[in-house]
């Protein structure tokens, strides 16, 4: 689907881009009032040759306005609605990819070489033109220079060889990939830090490189421009997006402005964006749950998605009326929160033993009682499941992946304690030293050693239920609570047994494929980190799945899966996939899951779509909704 | 003063003769102490406390991991006397609770069903518990029918009684602070002591030694400390070992001011007098000095009992404190300390009240005996 | 007593050497550095790809180097005067310092005033009038005051002043003023934000103070020389304030030694819930994300303030109780 998108999409844009290009010659474009009387070119001379046009998700907007909200101090927030313009943004259902500052690409038959045409005459906020050479100064100067510490992004690199890029006008570039990469688009479309950070102003980055300007001895000041978490404290450094920064206190405020100079207009030639700032708080970690909970009620915040927790529902619901506001409910994206990742890589074979049995994953599972989870945790507002991806992810998005996706999903997470001590014993897992706990098979001792992250609620709280549900059918479980380091450092020597992870959004390939088969050496590999490492090191390193176990036929068809070039023979290879994890899981154990996200719109804020993300940043949200065609209402 | 006849063996005198009893200081101390109403209201009070939390198994409604989780995040329901129509009933009861989870407005709405009604019973059985790790029982010293909740104070987020759970609080934080605090407190006055007195190069060395300590930098030391922990020593013992490791570093403040205080006695008349007549250094310093000093480190033991209560929240705070399935004040009034809570679930800040009636109770006491033990206060 | 204070400057510079030494190894000791971390947390978020930088972001930062010769460059740059820089957003650590400072002194100054100048006084008074109703009702209130964590008291005010006026008092200006210049109008939208704060901890501070001086009065009240000093027919204002309270200062001079590194690195956790912009709220926040040059230069500027607050405690000491000598 995504690959095959692309290229219709290049028919089409091709025609709409001829019908444009004349359209744009007889269509009168208008700007801001705010604009009017300043020293600016016309805005037909602003907007680019091609502009993009964005349809409105209610209605034309008028401009006007100032958005506030609040991001954390890592900025996350604002570096989602300032700095998502990639080559291609994602489609606002999550469908597939459209042309962004690229007007089309096209593909060779093998998928191996992408031709890609930028659209022609956009500006950068400082009326510099965006060229080729704006990307190619990014490929050879920093890229492929070793002084400068920034290295091949990702999807770059196919069969360990580098892409080769060649200019082939002012517009228009030419990649050649190692090998078969069809994700391409779609991979470099992820939020900020994919093409969207490769984007940067030749002529302005050239001052800060040693190469360039023989004054400047180091790439400290290029770096920290280069780099999207600092980006924002330079105001003077051109942008792409919507909204320039125009001042930043550091832990305090960002203030962001209209870019003059912005290549999109609505269905009627006005030039967005509609809105003509954006003010943001920004609040330490320990501070931005009250602040959000409490500017919300008091009606302060006009968009607001992150930040919020599941408890602060009901206030927010309460005080709609009095605040001005109303509470959409966004997706989380995730699957399950937490979910239960047995590591193969433990250091006692007699437990990887028993993980690869599925009687024991399936006793673990149907202990849980998940219904008291949902109440506790989560007020009751989640979903008992099982691990399974998204319901949302593309290739389950057919009558038979559904039915797929609704077994999957659903198969055990009955609470049957019952059930679960027979499997238990089944498998040998009895008390043989009469201490009231159960004994591995060969009587040696066995404790369920959980390992968490703090600081997330949901994952200690279930956690909590969850001992007492082990406990209860025999098994002695220890939890342990821990910071990122320490857990990390735990992981990778082979001294966890099984983690609880809160998931934030992936499916099928693009984000996180290592949640279903263990092929990235990572924290949130499923399988273990080191099972991982052995397959994406080719077998060198790391631990090896057991030989014809089902870790081992996830990896492999992971690799068919991702070899292939065409959606159909992809999405049939991750069925397959998922199939695995259906017939002999739970492989990983989900627990309650779908948790819904309050977004925060003021009354007079429209355009805003009533369902979205919040959870995974790759796919953009908020700037995947458009935020430069929201406007106020008076 | 009490007065004694004694009768005299001879014809000399019969007129009673009035003996004064004799009381040593500390019987003296004593009643001095007894006397002040205050300090022994706070000395019931603690004893209350500590008894309390010794006998928490039994006094608790409910075990200490009992989760009623249909009624999370319920407000106090208490014993009523008189019901519905007005009808007083000697024995007090509760009224049947329902929940329900309202989807439209995400609220989990409560309503107590008058009809129905739970008596107050006496010796109930319950979940079952430890007595100070020696006496099994399952004996709750009361509860309610079968069927009704009893939430005194109302439950937390994840549906436990927070009555029950402050009770099995009292016992970690009235107790794992206070090892750490007498240690602090013997080697501060110990050291302020000694430096004061003989002061020279090894007041000197000392004093930067203090310096050190109280400038190190703590929280990363606590992070340091929490990832050297491993993660299956119960969370008591970690906040032991954390407590101890944190008073060896805090004497130092002790040991400033009791160096203070010696400074300026050095000099006084009584010293020189004990010095002249040869009294050993040990004895000047101990018989002489420190009673001088006594009252101050009083105060300072009293005011930091609470502070180690308190100094758990903070690192509970950091993630470094007690942890589930044990409890603890700190760790009760970190769960309470959000807005949200603030707003909505109010009850949960209850064990402030109990953390402040302990610190109360305990200086009203250190006020007592500094009071008894100095002879010349009024 | 100058040539004591030279002395006691001289000996501090060896023992702040130490102090860097031992923290900054101190610092080293979580297993995961500022670069692991990052990668973490943007791995956490769906940045998968961050990963990818992980060695170049190192050398950048100089992480890879080992600790040893990151020490001694560290310590070189801070005889130059450059603290390095805060790995988050590539600052100038010194920048950050000073842009924080004054703001932290004014928040650090008020609290402290208002605890001491409010505490020693009802000290005094509850002292002077022992088990009577004020004293009680005032101890009463100072053990709240001790017994509720200042974080807490300030969650407290904050819920309150937000239900009473609508207001969100976090952090110290109104969104509008952060960056606004020096108007007496942002005098005022300052003070309208930061009594919260400082009255959180004033409490707390002002609780302890009145408990040690009241101790202290009474003390000294029971001592022979009060006696005469009424039978001598001195007003009893005379005989409190300029005899009795003289001599009850000594523990509370120790205790000012303290004051000046509370002006720095006093109620962290506040500052970090209120989102003040203070040094303490960055202090933690460094600390906890390992960017080590950050919360190593706050931590040497820490350990001056207790060593200078120490020393200027025990000259004060000296200065008011002629019986006290060093030598």
């Amino acid at each position: 689907m995504f690959v095959e998108k692309g290229r219709a999409r290049s028919v089409t844009a091709g025609l709409l881009l001829t019908l444009l290009t004349t359209a744009a010659f007889a269509q009168n474009y208008t700007q801001s009032p705010t604009l009017d009387g300043l020293d600016l070119p016309p805005v037909a001379e602003r907007v680019s040759a091609n502009p993009l046009v964005l349809e409105p998700v209610e209605s034309i907007g008028t401009y006007g306005g100032i958005i506030h909200d609040i991001t954390k101090a890592n900025l996350d927030w604002s570096k989602m609605i300032l700095q998502v313009e990639p080559f291609a943004r994602w489609e606002r259902d999550l469908d597939g990819v459209r042309p962004n500052v690229a007007e089309s690409w096209e593909w060779n038959d093998a998928y191996t070489e992408l031709t890609i045409n930028l659209r022609k005459g956009v500006l950068w906020s400082d009326g510099t033109p965006l060229t080729a050479d704006d990307f190619m100064f990014f490929w050879n100067d920093v890229v492929l220079d070793e002084t400068v510490a920034v290295s091949f992004p990702a999807g770059t690199v196919v069969n360990d060889k580098p892409m080769i890029v060649e200019k082939l006008d002012e517009d228009s570039l030419k990649f050649t990939f190692g090998g078969p990469n069809p994700l391409f688009m779609e991979m470099s479309s992820r939020a900020y830090y994919n093409s969207a950070q490769w984007l940067i102003p030749s002529e302005y980055m050239k001052q800060f490189l040693p190469k360039y300007n023989p004054a400047v001895t180091d790439t400290t000041e290029f770096l920290a421009r280069y780099s999207m978490d600092s980006r924002v404290q330079f105001p003077d450094m051109p942008t792409l997006a919507g909204w320039r920064v125009t001042s930043y206190t550091p832990g305090q405020r960002l203030v962001a402005e209209r870019n003059p100079y912005y290549w999109k207009v609505d269905t009627e030639g006005q030039q967005l964006p509609y809105i003509d700032g954006i003010e943001t708080t920004v609040a330490t970690d320990d501070a931005v749950g009250q602040a959000v909970l409490l500017n919300a009620i008091a009606g302060k915040l006009d968009f607001q998605s992150r930040e919020f927790n599941l408890s602060d529902v009901s206030l927010l619901m309460d005080n709609q009326e009095k605040g001005g506001y109303t509470v959409k409910l966004w997706d989380r994206g995730d699957f399950a929160w937490p979910w239960m990742m047995p590591m193969y890589d433990y250091k006692d074979e007699g437990v990887v033993d028993l993980f690869y049995q599925p009687e024991f994953r399936r006793a673990l599972s149907v202990a849980m009682d998940r219904d008291k989870y949902n109440n506790v945790a989560a007020f009751g507002l989640a979903k008992p499941r099982q691990f399974a991806l998204s319901p949302l992810s593309p290739e389950l998005q057919t009558p038979e992946g559904q039915k797929f996706y609704e077994e999957w999903v659903n198969s055990y997470i009955q609470y049957d304690p019952e059930q679960a001590k027979a499997w238990l014993d089944e498998v040998g897992v009895v008390d043989k030293d009469g201490d009231g706990w159960r004994d591995k098979p060969d009587g040696s001792r066995l404790q369920m050693i959980v390992d968490f992250q703090s600081g997330d609620k949901q994952t200690a709280d279930i956690m909590d239920l969850m001992k007492e549900d082990w406990d209860a059918i025999g098994l002695e479980t220890i939890l342990n609570q821990g910071d990122w380091s320490s857990l990390s450092t735990r992981q990778n020597s082979g001294e966890m047994m099984m983690r609880a992870w809160g998931s934030a959004a992936g499916w099928g390939l693009l984000s996180a494929a290592t949640v279903w088969a263990p092929v990235e050496n990572v924290e949130w590999s499923m399988g273990g980190m080191s099972i991982a490492l052995n397959y994406q090191s080719g077998g060198t390193e790391g631990t090896p799945a057991r030989e014809g176990s089902m870790l081992e036929r996830l990896q492999d068809a992971y690799s068919v899966a991702v070899q292939a070039l065409d959606e159909d023979s992809r999405n049939a290879a991750l069925l397959a996939a998922y199939k695995i994890h259906l017939d002999e899981g739970p492989i990983t154990i989900g627990t309650v899951g779908e948790d819904p996200t309050p977004v925060v719109v003021s009354n007079r804020l429209r355009n805003v779509p009533d369902v979205g993300l919040v959870g995974s940043w790759d796919m953009g949200f908020p700037a995947t909704a458009d935020p430069e065609q929201f406007y106020f209402a008076e | 003063m009490t007065e004694l006849t004694v009768a005299t063996a001879g014809p000399i005198s019969t007129a009673p003769v009035e003996r004064t009893q004799v009381l040593s200081v500390r019987q003296l101390a004593f009643r001095k102490f007894r006397r002040n109403r205050l300090a022994v209201l706070g000395t019931v009070i603690l004893l209350i406390m500590y008894i309390s939390a010794a006998l928490a198994g039994f006094i608790a409604p409910y075990g200490d991991r009992e989760t009623h989780s249909e009624f999370s995040r319920v407000g106090p329901n208490g014993l009523h006397f008189f019901d519905a129509e007005g009808q007083f009933h000697l024995t007090p009861f509760v009224y049947g609770l329902d929940r329900v989870t309202d989807r439209a407005t995400f609220k989990q709405v409560l309503t107590v069903d008058t009809e129905r009604r739970y008596e107050l019973r006496w010796f109930v059985q319950g979940a079952p518990y430890t007595l100070m790790g020696l006496i099994k029982s399952d004996i709750h010293l009361f509860g309610v029918e079968e069927g009704g909740k009893l939430f005194l104070l109302g439950t937390d987020s994840k549906g436990r009684d927070l009555f029950t759970r402050i009770l099995y609080g009292a016992q970690v934080s009235l107790t794992v602070g206070l090892v750490g605090v007498i240690l602090s407190l013997v080697f501060g006055t110990t050291m302020g002591l000694l430096t004061g007195y003989y002061g020279g190069w090894f007041d000197e060395v000392v004093q930067r030694i203090i310096e050190m300590t109280l400038a190190f930098p703590q929280i990363p030391l606590w992070l340091a400390l929490a990832a050297l922990v491993p993660p299956t020593l119960p969370s008591t013992q970690v906040y032991f070992a954390i407590s101890i490791v944190l008073s060896v570093l805090s004497w130092g403040a002790l040991a400033r001011q009791v160096r203070a205080m010696v400074l300026s006695l050095k000099t006084s008349d009584f010293v020189r007098a004990a010095r002249y007549s040869n009294a050993s250094t040990t004895r000047i310093m101990f018989k002489h000095l420190l009673p001088s000093t006594m009252s101050h480190i009083l105060v300072v033991a009293t005011l930091t009992i609470p502070a180690m209560i308190l100094g758990e929240t903070a690192l509970s705070f950091l993630g470094l404190g007690i942890k589930a399935p044990m409890t603890s004040w700190g760790l009760l009034l970190n769960e309470a300390q959000s807005v949200q809570v603030i707003l909505e679930l109010p009850w949960l800040l209850s064990p402030a009240v109990f953390v402040v009636l302990t610190i109360i109770s305990f200086n009203f006491v250190g006020d007592g005996l500094r009071d008894a033990a100095d002879p010349f206060s009024r | 007593m100058l040539a004591y204070t030279g002395k006691r400057l001289l000996i501090m510079m060896p023992t702040l050497l130490l102090i860097m030494a031992v923290g900054f190894f101190i610092m080293q000791l979580p297993a995961n550095d500022y670069v692991t971390r990052y990668v973490l947390q943007q791995g956490q978020m769906g940045n998968s790809t961050a990963v990818l930088q992980e060695e170049l972001m190192r050398q950048q930062f100089g992480l890879d180097k080992p600790p040893v010769e990151r020490f001694f460059s560290w310590m070189a740059g801070f005889l130059r005067g450059d603290m390095g820089v805060s790995f988050v957003d590539s600052r100038p650590v010194t920048t950050i310092i000073l842009e924080r400072l004054p703001l932290t002194l004014v928040i650090s100054a008020l609290a402290f005033i208002l605890s001491w100048g409010i505490g020693i006084p009802l000290g005094v008074y509850s002292a002077t009038h022992q088990y009577k109703a004020g004293d009680i009702a005032l101890t009463t209130v100072a053990f709240v005051g001790i017994g509720l964590p200042d974080f807490l008291l300030a969650l407290f005010f904050l819920v309150i002043a937000f239900l009473a006026s609508g207001q969100v008092l976090l952090g110290l200006n109104s969104p509008e003023f952060v960056n606004a210049p020096w108007s007496f109008a942002r005098i005022m939208d300052f003070a309208s934000y930061a009594w919260l704060s400082v009255t959180a901890v004033a409490f707390s501070g002002m609780a302890l103070i009145m408990r040690v001086t009241r101790n202290n009065m009474l003390e000294e009240l029971g001592k022979n020389y009060v006696t005469t000093l009424r039978a001598k027919g001195l007003p009893e204002r005379v005989v409190i304030w300029k005899h009795v309270f003289r001599n009850a200062l000594h523990p509370l001079v120790t205790m000012f030694g303290q004051v000046l590194a509370f002006l720095i690195n006093g109620f962290a956790i506040t500052s970090a819930v209120l989102n003040l912009p203070t040094i303490q709220s960055i202090y933690l926040t460094a600390t906890m994300q390992q960017d080590v040059f950050l919360s190593g230069g706050i931590l040497v500027l820490i350990a001056i303030t207790v060593m200078l607050g120490n020393l200027i405690s025990d000259v004060l000491l000296a200065w008011l109780d002629p019986r006290v000598r060093y030598d």
